[in-house]
């Protein structure tokens, strides 16, 4: 087991020195200076406060989406739209924020965090619905609440929700008292940061060290045993969608209470709750994992975008390196996984189990 | 005795042989999986291969089929020696194998798997007419009934293991490989396949049965060798060779075979099940309708079940699946509801959870309770006590209670499932087939458990296929039938003809009305 561990950790490190190292290549090919592109890179990333708190700033929705993921596939639920309860809880949030006015920071802030986690806990009600209640496959059901989503906030930032003017496309800032203070002056990083990291905490601690966790883990791993043997296996998928929604909604509450502009304006989930899938994938599950991957998923994010601003690098070909980094990631994590737990039938393993049976003579 | 020695029988000289293996040997690390196995089989004969799981014997099938390549050692068919690692090769020398887990895909047909197993030379064309004609022709010729037009995901367990024999037959095999044949049958398709083994041997094919039940032994094979921690202990004549002897060398240990069924006086009554009428799952016959009822310090064994591969009734008193009508009463020594444990048929799918630690598997029914946790949170410290103890009672081997439970012998598995059900002794134990896939060590243990459950008072369910396992174990008989139970047999009463003869006879009458 420990052995098995160090394994897993040692692939990850592997794929966080190669995803950079790839993200390279990718922009040598085409002859940019790679020296040059290594450097704004790293720039992106560390060259200043300001670009390591942008760094962090990003790092908060992508583990927040990754630690969604994580609580509903341990309950053997596919949660892919957490991009849409991003939108549903950054919506609530925004609401909460913009007409809910008069109540001093921490109970404004306090109800305006709230709302995002019941907006987009409603988001992933539904779908959980469909599931446990008309037995709609809980991918595609959260996959499509997405795209309704999506549209739904795209007319909300340009009809009832449009700043007074009606010319942006997106709604006024909140109130004051329900945005996060700055966490570092003169960067954009806000103090969710530290409500993440506890949300974080929580989410290892609770799988690992409670009931509700331990059923969660088992429904994940066989639900016939352990409906078997006495765990409401529905309740617990309901429960872990809901749960994996509400923490998406979080996360898109602080997307809006944490941003600069602190609005709500169309597609602002930019893709995090896609990208947080994948950290997931790189933390192979674990909660405690995810702030790593989520670190090197923001870096590259951030440092990607200086790419672009400093040599001259196309968009198209920074979302290139991106994507070549997620399926080396991806790749990773597969590779590891099908060497793990590749299936072996009793009697027939060529790799000798570790307890071998009938060595008593 | 003189079968001690390796190779006491020898074969007609190895020229005669239709295969021969020579000193093979494979490693995995550390674990020694073959070392310097010989064996012979002769065209028009079945040799028995015996020995417990991992004792080498499906590694050596792997081997003789190409599929692994041997660290030293030959394989030789027909006096060629084929070339290691090479499954294509073996194939066209004539070694056909008819492996424990299917290699048929599940959505073609049976015309269709046996001519993708008909080589794959580019531009060749699929001819389907003759492949199909080909099957039924050596189908009838063995009385092997297959159905070549149905995906094989819809046919049953044994028309499947035809299909693959017949894969086999259709490629010239000469040399018949069948990995536990057994494993996936009922005892009237067992006797089936025998005949029909009998059959092929008598044309001159040759024919390794990879076992490690000793009846089939007996049945069917002429010679037998016996295989522990991967060598070759012994090849000896089956005629003259007792069960016990044959237990002997393949477990290096005196084994009892014949548990002694303890006899405890009948108490009140704890499972009452009335009118049980559930409709077919998973190609089960339906069932019903169906009365139980069983005694504290009772075993009711259940014998017989549908024509898919062995299945009693299923297990509404565990509520694993809940019957359409009727209603089942639970009811503990001391009066009130009763507990129940239950032995899965299928513990990979039912009764573990194959990725999460010996610990966590452990847990599962009494994770909830006031001892393992208080407001939620688990109490690590009792349930790592709790584990250990039941870790230790049961003589589970394992490295770890961390350790993930799939890493672990079928038999260690079963061990686990039983420390966990029978924790707190339950009024009422459901086992469905618990020995099924274990060795003969592991399976003198579960049934040990069994009669001590009985012994301190418990009322048991047994379900098997094994008819030897329901004689050994129960104290009154069920013989199912058609879905119903069509008799009631004490244990001096139960013969095996009788209740092979009530099994069949419904089911065959059946059989004729239906049009």
């Amino acid at each position: 087991m420990n052995r098995q561990a160090l394994r897993g950790a040692a692939e990850s490190v592997l794929a966080v020195v190669l995803a950079p190292a790839a993200s390279l290549l990718v922009i040598a090919l085409p002859g940019a200076p790679i020296g040059k592109a290594a450097a704004a890179m790293w720039d992106g990333v560390f060259g200043s406060p300001a670009q390591f708190g942008a760094t962090l700033t990003k790092f908060v929705p992508l583990v927040l989406a990754a630690i969604g993921w994580v609580v509903a596939s341990r309950a053997g639920r596919l949660n892919v739209g957490l991009e849409g309860q991003i939108l549903a809880g950054g919506t609530t949030a925004a609401v909460v924020g913009l007409y809910l006015t008069g109540l001093p920071t921490v109970l404004h802030l306090t109800i305006a965090v709230l709302a995002g986690a019941v907006g987009g806990a409603l988001l992933g009600g539904v779908a959980a619905w469909l599931w446990a209640r008309r037995g709609v496959n809980d991918f595609i059901a959260t996959l499509l609440l997405t795209l309704i989503m999506t549209q739904v906030v795209s007319w909300l930032a340009n009809g009832p929700m449009e700043e007074p003017t009606g010319t942006l496309g997106q709604s006024s800032p909140v109130a004051d008292t329900a945005r996060w203070p700055v966490l570092l002056p003169r960067t954009t990083l806000r103090t969710d940061i530290i409500m993440v990291i506890i949300i974080v905490l929580l989410a290892a601690y609770v799988l690992r060290r409670t009931v509700v966790g331990y059923r969660l883990r088992l429904t994940g791993a066989n639900a016939d045993a352990a409906r078997a043997t006495g765990t409401r296996t529905t309740v617990v998928g309901v429960g872990a969608l809901c749960a994996s929604a509400a923490i998406a909604g979080i996360a898109g509450s602080s997307l809006v209470l944490a941003a600069p502009a602190a609005n709500l304006a169309p597609g602002f989930s930019a893709g995090y709750g896609f990208d947080g899938i994948v950290v997931a994938l790189l933390a192979r599950n674990s909660p405690l994992a995810c702030i790593p991957a989520a670190l090197l998923l923001a870096a590259l994010r951030q440092g990607g975008g200086l790419l672009e601003a400093r040599v001259g690098i196309s968009s198209g070909l920074v979302t290139a390196t991106q994507a070549v980094v997620i399926l080396l990631v991806t790749g990773t994590a597969w590779y590891a996984e099908r060497r793990r737990s590749r299936p072996r039938p009793p009697g027939t393993s060529d790799v000798p189990a570790p307890v071998a049976e009938g060595v008593r003579s | 005795m003189s079968a001690d020695t390796p190779g006491d029988v020898p074969a007609d000289g190895a020229a005669a042989a239709a295969l021969s293996v020579r000193g093979v040997t494979k490693t995995y690390g550390a674990l020694v999986a073959n070392d310097a196995v010989d064996l012979d089989v002769r065209p028009g004969e079945i040799l028995a291969l015996l020995g417990e799981n991992g004792a080498g014997k499906s590694t050596l099938v792997k081997v003789l089929s190409g599929l692994v390549n041997p660290d030293a050692g030959a394989v030789v068919v027909d006096g060629r020696t084929l070339p290691p690692g090479d499954p294509e090769a073996a194939r066209a020398a004539g070694v056909g194998v008819v492996h424990q887990h299917f290699m048929l895909v599940p959505d073609m047909t049976a015309t269709e798997n046996v001519a993708l197993s008909q080589g794959s030379r580019a531009g060749r064309r699929f001819d389907a007419a003759g492949t199909r004609a080909r099957l039924l022709e050596l189908s009838e010729r063995h009385s092997m009934p297959v159905r070549p037009d149905v995906p094989v995901e819809l046919l049953p367990v044994g028309e499947r293991q035809r299909i693959e024999i017949l894969k086999c037959l259709l490629g010239d095999a000469r040399v018949l490989l069948l990995d536990e044949p057994s494993a996936v049958l009922s005892p009237v398709e067992w006797d089936r396949l025998a005949v029909v083994l009998e059959e092929l041997a008598s044309q001159g094919l040759a024919i390794v049965l990879i076992t490690h039940k000793l009846g089939e032994i007996a049945a069917v094979a002429d010679r037998c060798t016996v295989m522990r921690g991967g060598k070759v202990v012994a090849t000896v004549r089956v005629g003259d060779t007792a069960p016990e002897e044959l237990a002997r060398m393949m477990v290096g240990r005196d084994v009892v075979l014949r548990t002694e069924r303890p006899v405890v006086a009948a108490g009140p009554v704890v499972l009452e099940a009335t009118g049980l009428t559930m409709a077919g799952y998973r190609g089960d016959r339906d069932l019903g309708p169906v009365d139980l009822t069983v005694r504290a310090g009772e075993v009711l064994g259940v014998a017989g079940g549908g024509g898919h591969g062995p299945s009693g009734p299923p297990h509404p008193p565990a509520g694993v699946r809940t019957p359409t009508t009727g209603s089942v009463r639970v009811t503990a020594r001391g009066g009130g509801p009763g507990r129940t444990g239950v032995i899965a048929e299928d513990r990979q799918a039912d009764g573990l959870a194959l990725p999460l630690s010996v610990s966590d598997n452990l847990m599962m029914r009494v994770v909830g309770d006031e001892e393992f946790s208080r407001r939620g949170v688990l109490r690590q410290g009792r349930i790592r006590r709790h584990c250990t103890e039941r870790v230790e009672s049961f003589g589970v081997r394992t490295a770890g209670l961390e350790t993930p439970v799939e890493s672990l012998s079928g038999g260690n598995q079963q061990k686990i499932v039983l420390a966990r059900e029978l924790y707190g002794d339950p009024d009422l134990l459901i086992a469905a087939q618990p020995t099924r896939g274990l060795d003969v060590g592991a399976i003198e243990f579960v049934h040990a458990q069994i009669n001590a459950h009985k012994t301190a008072g418990g009322a048991t369910v047994l379900f098997s296929a094994e008819l030897d396992e329901i004689f050994a174990l129960s104290d009154r008989i069920a013989v199912m039938s058609g879905g119903r139970i069509v008799a009631v047999l004490t244990a001096d009463e139960a013969t095996r003809d009788r209740v092979g003869e009530l099994m069949t006879a419904v089911n065959g009458a059946r059989e004729q009305v239906r049009p």
